[in-house]
């Protein structure tokens, strides 16, 4: 267990410092801040001045060094930008991100699990038929078209929620949340279920071909023959088998949501770290996409070695095979 | 081949729906392959579209006489023709990528799989990081160093696929060697190249193929947001997902032929590209052919 | 019964007219403010949120505002008066010693970062408290643009921190004696956000910024007593949340959505023409511009008649209606033409017959292939407008290659002087000569001229009158020398004027907007019908 953990953390951190050289090399081929920051009365005097303000006045592979050195101590350097530490800049918007991409999972999970158990259990009825067709076509749209489309339904025909924006948030622990709030929900609710529509595709899919799986099993056959009721069955049998490979994917899938949510917070003007991450890429700010991608992918070394861990303690099979 | 031709029977027969689905596919690329000898107008002949046709709704006359039956975008351009040009480039980018991705991706997995130690490492740890690094922005490197164009979309893509074809292969590869038969290849003194191109490549694929459809109607939708994004084909030859798009800007002001014409091919295709998809991978579960 | 009906109607009256004199005005910038902080960044979003709270010497479209007038004592020495009876929001006067404090603390780097008006005041050698309300700037050269540069300098209170009553003396490079000016963070908690504006800052996020009237206020109070700026970058949820009762005004609604507006009575839009050329820039080098080629290796752009012939291809009228709707006006010149200060100019032809002769006089009968590069995130339009262009100039022969870029990666290429055609614009907040000042003069470090000069374009003629304009001080004169620079520059075309932009704000039928040129959105500017 010591040695796994210790290999994995250590395979992790060399991931960790190839990921920040590449996004490092990466943003400094594609854009060049003094470029992109300085207005067009700058002379050139103005242009090294700015040069030297950013840093990036020397060679790349200085500011490379200097770059890690300052990590290692904990900063993670300015924005260009905002002329902000990155770290908070970062931290302040999570809140956000993690609100809407917790609410999508969450619908995900309540509406797409009892579906797919459903679709399942009835394979030859019509009304499972018309699901399976209903999910297909779910993840087939293009995420900004649905987004869109959603924003047109649901706020400017129905006016029944926002069109975009955060809204009020309350206070708690010093951060800001939109969940306790009813304004705030109002204004997750179209984010939070255009990234939904796409997990409860999804989840349907896997609860259905995992109930198939597991009633296809023998513990299933035999506790039918014993004469358990059908609740009892589902209850205690087959939703702890089937939630194994859900929830680890679920995990992943959680993973994917905070870091990548770009489009959803784009179209929706959605201030999470997505939208930060998308407008500091165009804007060629350097230290916020690096800490940044080096954040997520912290978080998804994380992510993975809690689901391999999980998964292991779940799945006694896993354990005695290591 | 014939072992191909029954499977295929086997899989569609008494599924209407995925028959259909087939169906499409087999239509949409007919009409990419096609289409440009039927469609009214090059949209992307610079020289020819004009800016006083912009904006027509459907079934209206362009200024040389041509009727366009989906109507025209800002610039002039015939939608259904920019329909039928850009499902070619869609669906060629996808299916480009996705070959070519999935090639690479075989490869380095059966690599992974077969040689253990420290390639193994190597090879999953870059799965790890293609994971987490944004599509987007490799798709902007791209763009920054070698310019716009169709084929660097295909390179962001290409990179895009790979991984999740390497680990499932290596998984598959993995379990593969563990049986009998391997052992047997193995003392019989067969050279590792043989056993790796006769026994394992071919029962290691097949998952993938199963996948494959899918990867498909990922790329296409991939393609469609870096497009949208602004990092994806060039403007001047739109693919479906550029002119969906372009059109965004104009659901709310009643011109909706511009967007909603490309968003119904694509979501049909893509729709056809899964059901497809979904039929094969049930069709090779196995516990699926037992009757409640 | 009657008294009941009688106190019913009076409450609901008072109640209504409080409503009125109570209301808040929400607003959606397409942009965020880089910073509340009025010192180190410029940008239409920064500047129309900070006009808010703080005032300059000078408004924005050249008339005083805190001053009530200047005058050149000699050529290097400029005396402003200043308005009586202003007060900061701390109800502390508004007095030269504050100007003096303004200008040191623009002077003042915060963690050694330069600031909007840094490299702008290099020329000023001293600012002098006259006496209560008369300033006096010296200035190492003639300086004329001084007068346009002032717009900038936000008056802070001198009050506070450190600061011993008395006169202070502008010394930038000790700081004026100051040890602690106000940081970003002060700006941003509200300590130090104290101006002389109509509004008080409230709080401040990047995406939310909240301002209170200042029933203090010297000058019109506002008929808002709250106003709440939002920042929604994306144009479709920007007139989504119009729609939806999210915002009562938006910024830079987009041409369609315009349209749309026209058929809903509960919504409507202003346009007013914005000091803004969009144009293309040309690299006339002889030697050859980057992506510009010919079959017998000559360089197309460098020849006057390719040049003209690629203006006569363009037809601006089309451009203007059909992707604009109207709105936006055919540009004639380098400044927008009702620009203060701009010369009449004749209009620009549109011949594409015209064009192809030329084209072929010039040697070029099959054409050359044209590279032509645009931002494509950052006008309005302006990628559509991009693609008109190339339609243009294919249809007289020329093979264009149309690339759309994200601003990051267009500035690069654009500053490592990669591009051998561009598209792009220029405001003109400081004057007619702006633009031409820094895209067509020679290089020129002591009177900041050129340093935006990516045609390589240079002439003596408007080297001449360029330079006689940087230094002249005399209104009227100094219009003539703008006049014979836009002369000798278009009569050359280093780059093509194609249209200028105009801002065009949404907003609920009941308000009215009372537009500005310089593309910035202020609370001041909406009142009922």
């Amino acid at each position: 267990m010591l040695s796994f953990t210790l290999k994995r953390l250590g395979q992790s951190s060399v991931l960790v410092l190839i990921m920040s050289v590449l996004v490092f090399f990466c943003m400094y081929v594609v854009s060049d801040p003094v470029a992109v920051l300085a207005s067009d009365d700058f002379t050139e005097e103005d242009l090294i001045v700015l040069a030297r303000e950013l840093g990036v006045d020397k060679p790349i592979v200085v500011q490379y060094y200097q770059f890690i050195s300052k990590l290692l101590q904990g900063d993670f350097g300015i924005s260009f930008v905002y002329n902000q530490p990155v770290l908070p800049l970062i931290l302040e918007r999570l809140p956000a991100t993690l609100e809407v991409a917790i609410l999508a999972i969450m619908i995900g999970l309540c509406v797409g699990v009892p579906m797919g158990i459903y679709s399942g259990l009835n394979r030859k009825k019509k009304v499972t038929k018309a699901i399976s067709f209903i999910t297909t076509v779910g993840y087939s749209i293009p995420n900004f078209w649905q987004a869109l489309l959603l924003i047109i339904v649901f706020a400017v025909w129905l006016k029944i929620v926002p069109a975009s924006g955060r809204g009020d948030t309350t206070v708690l622990f010093g951060v800001g949340w939109s969940f306790f709030n009813l304004d705030g929900l109002r204004h997750m609710l179209l984010p939070a279920v255009n990234l939904a529509i796409y997990k409860i595709c999804m989840q349907t899919r896997l609860a259905r071909s995992g109930t198939q799986e597991v009633m296809f099993q023998d513990y299933i056959t035999f506790a039918r023959a014993k004469g358990l009721p059908r609740h009892r069955i589902i209850r205690r049998h087959l939703l702890r088998n089937i939630l194994i490979p859900i929830v680890t994917i679920t995990g992943l899938e959680l993973g994917g949501l905070i870091a990548f949510s770009t489009v959803t917070e784009s179209v929706f003007s959605w201030p999470g770290i997505g939208k930060l991450l998308i407008d500091s890429i165009h804007h060629a700010d350097r230290p916020v996409v690096v800490a940044y991608l080096i954040l997520i992918t912290l978080m998804f070394v994380i992510i993975n070695f809690i689901v391999d861990i999980v998964y292991a303690v779940l799945d006694p099979r896993i354990r005695h095979t290591q | 081949m014939v072992k191909l031709r029954n499977t295929f029977r086997a899989a569609f027969h008494g599924h209407p729906v995925a028959i259909v689905g087939l169906l499409g596919v087999i239509f949409f690329i007919l009409l990419a392959i096609f289409g440009p000898l039927f469609a009214p107008q090059n949209p992307y002949d610079q020289a020819k579209l004009d800016i006083l046709d912009g904006l027509l709704p459907p079934m209206s006359k362009l200024g040389d006489g041509t009727i366009s039956f989906m109507g025209t975008d800002a610039l002039g351009r015939d939608i259904l023709s920019g329909v039928i040009y850009g499902l070619r480039i869609s669906l060629f980018v996808a299916f480009t990528a996705v070959f070519f991705g999935s090639i690479i991706g075989v490869f380095l997995g059966l690599i992974a799989a077969v040689k253990r130690g420290w390639m193994e490492t190597v090879i999953m740890r870059a799965v790890d990081l293609k994971i987490s690094f944004p599509g987007v922005l490799l798709a902007l490197m791209l763009l920054a160093i070698f310019g716009s164009g169709v084929d660097k979309v295909i390179y962001a893509l290409i990179i895009g696929t790979w991984a999740s074809k390497a680990r499932l292969v290596r998984a598959v590869a993995l379990s593969e060697m563990k049986k009998e038969y391997m052992d047997f290849a193995r003392i019989a003194g067969l050279s590792q190249i043989h056993i790796i191109t006769r026994f394992l490549l071919p029962n290691s694929i097949s998952p993938v193929l199963v996948v494959l459809p899918m990867s498909i109607s990922g790329a296409i939708g991939a393609e469609a947001t870096l497009s949208f994004l602004g990092v994806g084909v060039p403007i001047t030859e739109p693919s479906l997902g550029l002119l969906i798009a372009n059109g965004n800007d104009y659901l709310l002001s009643g011109k909706w032929w511009i967007s909603i014409f490309p968003g119904l091919v694509l979501v049909a295709m893509v729709l056809c590209i899964n059901v497809v998809a979904d039929r094969l991978r049930d069709h090779a579960n196995p516990f699926l052919h037992v009757k409640e | 019964m009657k008294t009941k009906f009688f106190i019913l109607v009076l409450t609901s009256l008072i109640g209504f007219s409080s409503a009125l004199f109570a209301e808040n005005l929400r607003m959606a910038y397409s942009s965020s403010p880089r910073s509340i902080d009025p010192f180190p960044y410029g940008g239409a979003s920064t500047a129309g949120y900070k006009e808010h709270v703080f005032e300059a010497l000078v408004a924005a479209d050249d008339s005083p505002l805190l001053s009530t007038g200047w005058v050149w004592n000699s050529p290097t020495s400029l005396t402003v008066n200043l308005r009586r009876g202003i007060k900061f929001h701390n109800g502390e006067d508004f007095t030269a010693r504050d100007v003096v404090y303004s200008a040191c603390r623009m002077m003042y780097r915060v963690d050694g970062k330069r600031n909007l008006l840094t490299s702008s005041m290099g020329p000023i050698s001293d600012v002098v408290e006259v006496d209560s309300h008369t300033v006096r700037f010296e200035t190492k050269n003639p300086y004329p643009l001084w007068i346009q540069k002032m717009k900038f300098l936000s008056m802070l209170s001198a009050s506070g921190g450190d600061l011993r009553p008395g006169p202070i003396t502008y010394d930038p490079e000790g700081n004026c004696g100051i040890k602690s000016y106000p940081t970003r963070d002060d700006f941003e908690n509200g300590n130090a956000a104290v101006g002389t504006g109509p509004f008080k800052h409230v709080s401040y996020s990047k995406t939310l910024a909240v301002l209170q009237r200042n029933d203090a206020y010297w000058g019109e109070k506002s008929i808002w007593e709250g106003v709440e700026i939002s920042s929604v970058s994306n144009s479709g949820a920007r007139l989504a949340g119009l729609l939806a009762g999210d915002y009562d005004v938006i910024e830079n609604p987009t041409t369609e959505d315009v349209k749309a507006l026209e058929d809903n009575s509960s919504f409507a839009y202003t346009g007013k023409p914005a000091w803004r050329t969009m144009f293309v820039v040309l690299n006339v080098d002889p030697k050859g511009a980057p992506g510009v080629s010919a079959s017998d290796g000559s360089a197309p752009l460098s020849n006057l008649k390719v040049r003209k012939a690629m203006s006569l291809a363009i037809n601006r009228e089309a451009i203007t209606d059909r992707l604009f709707g109207g709105n936006a006006t055919v540009a004639n010149q380098y400044a927008p033409s009702y620009r203060a200060g701009a010369p009449e100019m004749p209009g620009l032809e549109y011949n594409p017959e015209k064009a192809k002769s030329l084209l072929s006089e010039a040697g070029y009968k099959d054409g050359f292939t044209l590279s032509f590069s645009t931002p494509s995130d950052r006008y309005p339009n302006g990628v559509r407008v991009a693609q008109a262009l190339t339609q243009y100039w294919s249809r007289i022969g020329i093979k264009v290659e149309l690339n759309s870029q994200p601003w990051s990666v267009f500035a690069k290429a654009r500053k490592a002087r990669e591009m051998g055609a561009f598209f792009y614009g220029w405001g003109h907040p400081q004057g007619p000569a702006q633009m031409i000042s820094f895209a067509f003069a020679t290089r020129n470090k002591d009177l900041g001229l050129g340093s935006s000069n990516y045609s390589n374009y240079s002439s003596e003629a408007f080297d001449a009158a360029i330079t006689s304009w940087a230094v002249e001080t005399n209104p009227d004169k100094s219009n003539e020398h703008v006049a014979s620079a836009m002369e000798a520059a278009m009569a050359d075309l280093p780059g093509i004027p194609v249209y200028y932009t105009h801002s065009i704000w949404a907003h609920r039928s009941d308000l009215k907007i009372n537009g500005r040129q310089d593309e910035r959105t202020h609370a001041t500017m909406v009142s009922y019908k």
